[in-house]
């Protein structure tokens, strides 16, 4: 950018106004919250547990209440959606207390959103050591300069491989997309194997493991008609029309992806840090590795939000600065596999891996209207994979596609 | 100099935002921004025109051509809305509270500008005292005061259109004279007068002073910078979040809904003036039986992480369930009002049939009787169809609706021994189902039970009532209900094999025109209990006395065997699994059994001769004693003795 351009940049933002760290000192207000998150499916319930926690070490008067959420991730939104809806604005917060979420885990993709449309309380970075966490899960629940929630859970995506099958070959995992390739269309086939699974059914999914897959080419996500981005597009449009990946995967989520690979009928699987567990347990144990993919992941996770309906504000932030505390986290990662978002828990060998997964991944692009945003790429892409020749016509279209989509047209 | 128009009757929106003098013309700009985007949001959000709006410079003035009702029932709320969004993104600095003034009359534009006393009179008012001291301690972004003529329209026409106890009257001094005038605080508390707080912000604290060196160097940019870099920032309004909208669906027809709900949202955007997406859709499904009981309990905490989002719009395949919610309702919670708005679809109870048997038992016009065909096959009796196709059953067996004939029990069984597992349309086995059901299955021929039975597909307005009333999603389920009820969706329901609101059958062969259903005065719910009880398997645990009287009355009972039913004699070694009922003839031991799903299974017992259910006896005692059943067959008691233990194997 251009000294110009820098000077440009920083009138704008200066002109719209939206600048400037917001202080919350004066957070008031001590008593009863209700906290939601979406179901508490970790084994011996941790989340509940740490909830306990916190009601044990704390008065009556500000205990915490855990309501579970729907397991589906649209249903939890929506849910928090309306809620937010039903009582912004409402002229006295006091009456509908009960109703309030006083403090929600939001995904990270909503976060933005959330904030946007009014159903957060900004927060203040020091009173959560927010320094101390990943730089990326931080700067994508930050807008404009201002935090507004503070993340807790991190996720990012990796990829599995056949062990037994490379060292037979005497290959080691790939680390660019094309030693992956090369490994999925000439090593899979002598072993009867689909070459690559990923996720690229048309939903969130899609969205991730094609951000992926234009990053590694230089593209990205936000911008898909850039020569990158259109080559991680026709990378993997190619993959599908040449074999290494198989058709089948256009219909495959996490779980069908992960349930081809468990029976041992595919080399490679791009996934998340949580299949690790799933595949111990299979007959694939000892058969398989974990590598960094070709390329950043996508960072996923989640963030912990105060409502703007709380009238319990202090309390509510004093119960996320517990959740997302150090030692929280640590019990989280030990006892549930949930990814810290505190950088020093990952300083143990047992998370060399992820730790540069974590370092290098990569948040979606965040600038507005995110479930939009993402809806038009999963339309386009869908159809991008399925015929090549026309991929880069497509993400020409898409690029008009989500700057409508981002302000929300 | 322009030429003087006719005075036309307007409503005059004023609005002046708060301290703005006191702050940096760069932040000015961002307020001004903030305010022009905010006021055109709220207007076209609740689509009013504004026929002309002028810049005062810390304010602006629009002019609506709108009835009262809606700019005053809907406005202030709705513009509070977007300043809070605009404060909640920008810097503190630039967060903006305003005051506002709304007065009606006649204004005219006489060539120079638009003039009108009502148009003096909002800027009046906007500079009155008790806006001001409202504005300086109430804690939210919006205080209005409202002339007294606008207020008293208002309320005149419709009183339900603004909750009076939400405005204030207060007296005014203009320079004219003094009058009165109706203040309201729409998003925020209007404190004591007394108490007398630092000024606050729409953001609920204290508004950091900017950095000088920060300004200064924005100050000194903007004067180097060529000015149609500020001039291009975007002025158009940014789109509101849409108003989210949970949609629960019956199970049967969630695909056709979830298409009609994507092109709701679609139309949504293209409806709106600026292009925004105004509503998301999320549609989730449920068998109405499911739906009934978690709405009937108000669906309670729990039920968000079974069952998913709190619907606000229920789409049921029948009334019936609605009805049971309600029911279920008025006996645990007031958290949920159910409002039927009317149906959405039409489809008829039918029974399908093989061609041959169509040739066979088929009369005019399509029509069949419930008692030419033989077996049966039922739909699930958790869906809509499957609790209509249970209340035509009991009206069938019964001949009406009256659960309480003391032959009820046996009577539906007698129809229900018919209902078999086996493939429908296929031989002598008929199907029943809806006629969208059955009209997909290429086997079926469709004919119509005599006097049948309709799913009436509701529109079921779902009303959270703890929380306050939402108008901007009130009115998308307004906008929903419209939109179901037009040509498109009517269309795509008739795709889905639905009759449309205008009965038009759903393909060819099919009965033309309306079908009207008899009236039921019914429990359904308890109709859908007798029925699935007296169409369950039973298994009988009999023990008896060996006499000819116990003999004849097993003879009766075995007769009416479905068969799904069976009998066990009790005695050593016995397999009593699955019993369902047990029947104690002159014999006073009763093994004690419990259900599968819990509880004791029910023991009847039946005595020969008077007496022998005396509450002294070892019989009554062992058929439940006082919450039991015993029976005692005196001369001319065969009967009555006999349909009570019909009913005690076959009731609900």
């Amino acid at each position: 950018m251009t000294v110009r351009g820098v000077i440009a940049a920083l009138v704008v933002v200066l002109v719209a106004g939206c600048t400037g760290p917001v202080v919350d000192e004066d957070a008031e207000g001590v008593g009863t919250i209700t906290f939601v998150d979406g179901e508490d499916t970790s084994s011996g319930g941790q989340i509940k547990a740490a909830v306990d926690q916190w009601n044990t070490e704390h008065s009556d008067a500000e205990q915490v209440e855990f309501e579970q959420m729907p397991r589906s991730t649209d249903a939890y939104r929506a849910q928090l959606t309306a809620r937010a809806q039903d009582l912004a604005g409402v002229p006295d917060r006091s009456a509908y207390r009960s109703e309030c979420y006083d403090v929600m885990s939001v995904d990270m993709v909503w976060t933005a959103d959330f904030a946007r449309a009014g159903y957060l309380e900004p927060l203040a970075p020091a009173r959560f050591g927010v320094d101390r966490m990943l730089p990326e899960a931080v700067r994508a629940a930050t807008v404009d300069g201002t935090l507004w929630a503070v993340p807790w859970r991190a996720d990012a995506g990796l990829l599995y491989y056949r062990k037994d099958v490379l060292d037979r070959e005497g290959l080691e995992p790939p680390t660019t997309w094309g030693e992956l390739e090369h490994q999925a269309r000439t090593v899979a086939p002598k072993y009867g194997l689909d070459g690559y699974l990923g996720q690229f059914r048309r939903y969130e999914g899609l969205t991730v493991n094609a951000s992926e897959a234009m990053w590694a080419h230089g593209g990205s996500p936000d911008r898909p008609a850039d020569p990158g981005s259109k080559a991680g597009v026709r990378m993997l449009a190619g993959g599908f029309a040449d074999g290494w990946i198989p058709q089948a995967a256009l219909e495959y989520d996490e779980e069908a992806s992960l349930v081809r690979f468990a029976e041992g009928k595919a080399l490679f699987l791009r996934s998340w840090p949580y299949a690790v567990s799933r595949l111990r347990t299979t007959d694939l144990r000892d058969r398989f590795g974990r590598a960094a993919l070709p390329g950043p992941a996508a960072l996923g996770g989640w963030n912990l939000a105060v409502s703007r309906c709380s009238t319990h504000q202090k309390t509510a932030r004093a119960f996320i600065a517990f959740l997302t505390n150090a030692s929280t986290q640590s019990k989280l990662l030990v006892n549930a596999g949930y990814g810290p978002t505190v950088t020093e828990l990952y300083r143990t060998e047992s998370l060399a891996l992820l730790r540069g997964i974590m370092a290098g991944a990569r948040a979606r692009p965040v600038g507005g209207h995110y479930d939009e945003v993402s809806g038009v790429m999963q339309v386009r892409l869908h159809g991008a994979l399925k015929s090549p020749a026309t991929a880069d016509a497509s993400m020409d279209v898409l690029a008009g596609e989500i700057s409508a989509a981002r302000e929300g047209r | 100099m322009g030429t003087p128009k006719p005075a036309v009757h307007r409503t005059v929106l004023a609005v002046d935002v708060s301290a703005f003098g006191g702050r940096r013309p760069v932040v000015q700009r961002a307020v001004r921004d903030g305010l022009y985007a905010s006021v055109h949001g709220a207007l076209a959000e609740c689509d009013l025109a504004a026929e002309h709006v002028e810049d005062r410079g810390d304010g602006l003035f629009a002019l609506l051509d709108a009835p009262k009702s809606r700019v005053l029932g809907r406005l202030p709320h709705v513009l509070a809305e977007h300043l809070r969004r605009h404060n909640a993104t920008c810097a503190p600095a630039a967060a903006i509270r305003l005051r506002a003034a709304l007065t009606a009359g006649s204004v005219q534009h006489d060539g120079n500008g638009w003039v009108g006393d009502d148009l003096v009179l909002a800027f009046r008012l906007l500079d009155a005292a008790p806006l001001r001291e409202a504005s300086r301690d109430s804690t939210g972004v919006l205080v209005l005061l409202v002339s007294r003529e606008f207020f008293a329209d208002v309320v005149h026409n419709d009183p339900a259109v603004v909750d009076r106890a939400a405005f204030r009257r207060v007296d005014v001094a203009v320079k004219e004279a003094r009058t009165e005038a109706w203040l309201h605080v729409p998003d925020g508390r209007a404190l004591p007068p007394k108490r007398h707080r630092r000024p606050r912000t729409g953001f609920r604290r204290p508004l950091p002073r900017p950095r000088r060196s920060a300004v200064a160097v924005a100050l000194v940019l903007v004067l180097l910078l060529a000015t149609d870099a500020v001039a291009a920032l975007p002025v158009a309004p940014t789109c509101s979040d849409p108003v989210q909208l949970v949609v629960l669906s019956s199970t049967d027809k969630v695909d056709v809904v979830s298409r009609l709900a994507v092109a709701f949202e679609r139309a949504s955007r293209k409806a709106n003036r600026l292009g925004c997406k105004e509503v998301d859709v999320l549609v989730s499904a449920d068998r109405d039986r499911d739906a009934a009981e978690v709405l009937g309990r108000g669906w309670p905490g729990t039920g968000i992480a079974a069952h998913g989002a709190e619907p606000h719009v229920w789409l049921p395949d029948s009334g019936f369930e609605v009805a049971r919610a309600r029911a279920l309702l008025e006996s645990s919670t007031n958290a949920v009002a159910l409002e039927d708005r009317g149906p959405v679809a039409h489809s008829p109870l039918v029974v399908g049939v093989s061609r041959e048997q169509a040739g066979r038992v088929g009369r005019p016009d399509q029509a069949v009787r419930w008692h030419d065909l033989g077996a049966l096959r039922f739909p699930d009796p958790d869906s809509g169809v499957g609790m209509v196709a249970a209340v035509a059953a009991a009206r069938e067996a019964l001949g009406g609706v009256n659960l309480a004939v003391p032959d009820a029990a046996l009577r539906l069984h007698g129809l229900a021994r018919r209902v078999v597992d086996a493939p429908g349309c296929a031989g002598e086995v008929a199907v029943v189902g809806s006629e969208a059901e059955v009209t997909g299955d290429r086997h079926c021929q469709v004919l119509y039970p005599v006097d049948t039975m309709v799913l009436d597909h509701p529109f079921v307005e779902v009303r959270w009532v703890k929380r306050p009333p939402n108008e901007r999603r009130r009115r998308v389920v307004d906008r929903f209900l419209e939109w179901m009820r037009a040509p498109t969706a009517q269309h795509a329901l008739r795709g889905a094999r639905l009759r449309g609101l205008d009965w038009v059958a759903p393909g060819p062969g099919l009965r033309a025109g309306r079908v009207d259903p008899p009236a039921v005065p019914v429990d359904a719910g308890r109709a859908r209990a007798a029925w699935d009880a007296a169409a369950a398997p039973a298994r009988i645990a009999v023990a008896d006395d060996g006499s000819p009287e116990a003999a004849r009355l097993l003879g009766r009972l075995t007769a009416e065997f479905g068969p799904r039913d069976s009998l066990v004699r009790l005695g050593p070694g016995a397999d009593t699994t699955g019993v369902t009922a047990v029947v104690l003839l002159g014999v006073p031991d009763a093994p004690r059994l419990a259900r599968p799903g819990g509880g004791p299974v029910p023991v009847v017992g039946v005595g020969f001769g008077g007496g022998t259910c005396a509450p002294s006896t070892a019989l009554y005692e062992a058929s439940g004693g006082r919450y039991g059943a015993c029976y005692e067959v005196v001369a001319g008691a065969e009967e009555r003795v006999f349909l009570g233990v019909a009913a005690r194997v076959w009731g609900a």
